[in-house]
């Protein structure tokens, strides 16, 4: 048997889970009243400031070498540049918070040092700022992964019930449901930018707690059956199963993370700006979400709800127990009288 | 089985994983004569954070960007307001009836109200694509700016410099998706039926003729800008609104063969019939779908059409696809209510996760796939060495569905593909658990092997079944990369699944010829002794 009594500390990894949901609908309901949305939304979610240079007179070479010096000092996360058979088009993209000042002071000097050259009646080139708002895009994927999900842990649901238990599917069900609100909670919190691929995450993490939660119920059916744990407390019996199952599902979270790491690594080396980790990140937290869930959480509270089970089943034993005494000893009664 | 037998279908196996590997990762540069070998996983679509974004800005009548507007004369200049980065003709606001309804005055806000609107139609019309990413957002106002992913394969997005080569010609290839989308998708204005002649003839039952001018419908705002080859065009609906005529148009593609069905109201079926009639005696007998002035399909009508529905082919998913959103869009309340000027370049950015994301993700995947192979070595030895080997087979099946499939990549697709790797060293590790468990008993390893592989069916074939379905459903509701997530999982866990009992059987061929089997798992045999 094992030493460490998951199930016992049933109360601690509810409080934490609690704590984090709360914090996390917390943090998101200030910033969507005070800061930019619920959850801090990436490049193609949020709205924007851009640079954009036109240019008639000079060569691409030249265009930019004078915007990457005006601009120095000014970090944008998307650049675009192309010639036509007029000359080309430049655009250098920033998040809405960097000072528009700044970059109007950019702006002139650009077109101050493209134009220097150009005489009087000739095409002139133009460096302009511009502010864009971005529609939201995410909402039919949201929907539609959110019908999908839902589809999914459904048939997942009451295929548990036909492989294991109704309180195991109970169990499934609340562990994908945990797993997805620890993670939401924690993008809320961290406020790492939210691209379209979070979506995905959310799915990776609903497929992952699916494959991790297969193997502990497995696990524990096994483990019921095997006359060897037939003497031992039902939560007990979970708890042997849960650290049995602990390894596998700490190697496989644990490998995920690294590769979500190495590849990180190797994006900040492609990009060399923080902000192209973010989606790393949140890899990491949807990672860190199945992880927590699958191996503290899901087994305290299956064995909690077994333990209900189990009540409720004995209640019921005994109701019947007790109905067919009072039917018994009401008959030897009336037969006395 | 004899040494030789277990030799040579290792030796078959490991060539055959060789081979596709070779052809899914080596390229050969092109020489003068010898075309060269672009690799399969240089030729998979990339998203946006790989290839990154296409996109165009679309600009109103009346609008002007900061290039125009310094080279316009000063005197012409002072007809302008200035909307950000932008300007804005005042004389076109008031003439198109923006304007202040107290003072008369050009009213830019309800200029900017318009766009608003149209934008929100553009990113409902675009929101439909199932595009992996992308944005449509209203820049200072007055324009609408919309990107795309690029659809770019790495062997395009590697050639951005080069003008004749395979490299450049693939660019343009992939590229032309995003364009025909942004194209097709902007349209605006309202859906017209529309001919190239200007009166048709018609002849009823008692040889009484008409004659229909196509030429009369004077409110039509279309008729002089829809234009076919040169052509103009002119409405076939006698005065009516088409859009009434359509319930509803959708695409939809099964193998090579794309379609999109019109479906008819009530009153649109009959009205559609008295059109068509007028078509099939019209010298061209063509009938043009027209949003604004954009042609999206049209089709060769030779008699008249009584049909609940009309079914017409389309060259590719993607023509039937912008064609049918654009056309669904502006039969509902999606039509744009100003005049765009002409769809003009497209312009493409740099990967959302830096120049060289792509290239960095595919080492990363590389490094990932060698640690795990270390890793399954140093635990399980010789067998370790089997599972790393399929798995190195699981990762090529993943390359080539990604290809085939026509998947666009993106990081979450990367994670999902890691995910299900883990899936099917989850399911070996679950097996060899078992097994170590029956040879702690004092079973031989065969026998612990068989028991250990019967014992744990269940559970491996539970974890494939849940998630091939969850796939499944993940792929057909879901949108954008969910839909590719799901698509990708349905062929990853059937590999997993497919993969694991060839786990089992070449653990067999290869463990055959070796003496010290609990030694090949990296197991040590319990013996028990006897009382």
């Amino acid at each position: 048997m094992t030493k460490f009594k998951v199930c016992a500390k049933i109360h601690l990894f509810i409080i934490i889970s609690s704590l984090v949901i709360a914090i996390g609908l917390a943090v998101g309901t200030v910033c969507h009243f005070c800061a930019n949305g619920f959850f801090n939304y990436g490049g193609e979610f949020s709205s924007y400031k851009s640079v954009k240079v036109q240019y008639v007179t000079c060569t691409e070479k030249t265009a930019l070498s004078v915007c990457d010096e005006a601009l120095s000092g000014l970090n944008s996360y998307e650049f675009s540049s192309s010639e036509n058979r007029y000359g080309g088009e430049i655009v250098y993209k920033f998040t809405s918070s960097t000072d528009s000042v700044k970059l109007q002071e950019a702006v002139e000097i650009i077109n101050e040092k493209l134009n220097a050259q150009v005489n009087e009646g000739d095409l002139k080139n133009a460096a302009s700022l511009h502010e864009g708002t971005v529609s939201e895009g995410g909402a039919r994927a949201i929907t539609f992964a959110s019908v999908a999900l839902a589809s999914a842990a459904a048939f997942q649901f009451l295929y548990f019930i036909f492989r294991y238990k109704l309180r195991a599917a109970f169990s499934a069900l609340l562990a994908s449901v945990h797993n997805l609100g620890i993670f939401v909670a924690l993008a809320a919190i961290t406020r790492l930018p939210l691209g379209a691929e979070t979506i995905a995450f959310g799915a990776v993490v609903v497929l992952l707690t699916m494959i991790l939660s297969a193997v502990i119920f497995d696990r524990t059916k096994k483990n019921f059956a095997n006359e060897k744990y037939a003497k031992y407390e039902r939560a007990e019996v979970i708890d042997t199963s849960a650290a049995e199952v602990r390894v596998i599902t700490f190697i496989a979270v644990c490998s995920l993370m690294a590769a979500a790491v190495i590849f990180g690594v190797f994006a900040a080396i492609a990009h060399m700006w923080a902000g192209a980790l973010a989606p790393y990140a949140l890899a990491l937290l949807a990672l860190i979400s199945v992880g927590y869930g699958i191996m503290f959480f899901t087994p305290a509270v299956h064995s909690a709800i077994d333990g209900v089970c189990e009540r409720v089943k004995a209640s019921m034993k005994a109701g019947k127990k007790g109905k067919s005494a009072n039917i018994e000893k009401s008959a030897d009664s009336a037969k006395d009288e | 089985m004899g040494k030789v037998k277990s030799v040579i279908i290792t030796v078959l196996l490991a060539l055959a994983i060789a081979v596709a590997a070779f052809f899914a990762v080596v390229s050969f540069p092109a020489t003068n004569k010898v075309k060269g070998l672009t690799s399969i996983a240089s030729n998979i679509h990339l998203g946006a954070d790989l290839s990154g974004y296409a996109y165009t800005t679309v600009y109103p009548e009346g609008v002007i960007t900061a290039e125009e507007y310094v080279n316009l004369q000063s005197d012409k200049q002072s007809g302008y307001i200035v909307a950000g980065g932008l300007y804005v003709e005042e004389q076109f606001l008031t003439d198109n009836g923006f304007v202040n309804g107290e003072s008369g005055e050009a009213d830019i806000n309800a200029f900017k109200k318009a766009v608003a609107d149209d934008a929100d139609s553009l990113n409902k019309r675009f929101g439909q694509k199932g595009y992996s990413s992308y944005s449509v957002a209203v820049e200072d106002g007055v324009s609408i700016k919309i990107s795309v992913p690029t659809n770019f394969t790495y062997n395009a997005y590697k050639y951005p410099g080069m003008t004749v080569d395979d490299g450049e010609k693939s660019r343009s290839t992939d590229l032309s998706v995003a364009q025909a989308a942004l194209s097709s998708l902007t349209a605006y204005g309202d859906l017209t039926l529309r001919t190239t002649d200007t009166s048709i003839s018609l002849t009823d039952s008692d040889n009484n003729a008409t004659t229909y001018d196509c030429t009369k419908r004077g409110k039509d705002k279309w008729v002089e800008i829809a234009q076919v080859d040169g052509k103009d065009t002119y409405s076939l609906a006698n005065g009516d609104r088409e859009s009434e005529y359509f319930k509803s148009i959708k695409s939809s593609t099964v193998g090579n063969v794309s379609r999109i069905t019109f479906n008819f109201t009530a009153e649109g079926r009959a009205k559609f019939k008295e059109l068509t009639t007028r078509a099939a005696s019209s010298t061209s007998k063509v009938i043009y779908f027209c949003v604004g002035d954009r042609v999206l399909v049209n089709f060769e009508c030779n008699a008249a059409i009584d049909e609940k529905s009309l079914v017409l082919s389309a060259n590719d998913k993607y023509t039937a696809e912008n064609a049918a959103i654009t056309m669904d869009s502006a039969i509902g309340e999606g039509a744009l209510s100003l005049i765009y000027k002409d769809y003009s370049n497209t312009y493409i950015t740099e990967a959302a996760g830096g120049k060289n994301a792509a290239l960095m993700t595919f080492i990363a995947s590389v490094l990932v796939l060698a640690g795990l192979c270390v890793l399954l070595t140093v635990k399980y030895k010789k067998l370790g060495a089997v599972v790393s080997l399929l798995s190195i087979a699981f990762a090529l099946v993943i390359l080539y569905a990604l290809f085939l499939l026509n998947i666009q990549v993106t990081f979450a697709v990367v994670l999902t593909a890691a995910v299900l790797l883990g899936l099917f060293v989850i399911s070996n590790a679950i097996a060899f658990a078992e097994t170590k468990r029956m040879t702690e008993s004092g079973r031989t390893m065969q026998a612990s092997v068989k028991e250990a592989y019967k014992k744990v069916l269940m559970t491996v074939s539970d974890i494939h079944i849940v998630l091939v379905i969850v796939a499944i459903l993940l792929a057909a509701v879901g949108v954008g990369e969910v839909a590719a997530c799901g698509l990708i999982s349905v062929i990853g866990v059937a590999a997993s699944y497919v993969l694991y009992w060839l786990t089992r059987f070449m653990w067999y061929v290869t463990s055959s010829p070796v003496k010290d089997k609990f030694g090949f798992a990296g197991l040590k045999r319990v013996v028990y002794e006897d009382d």
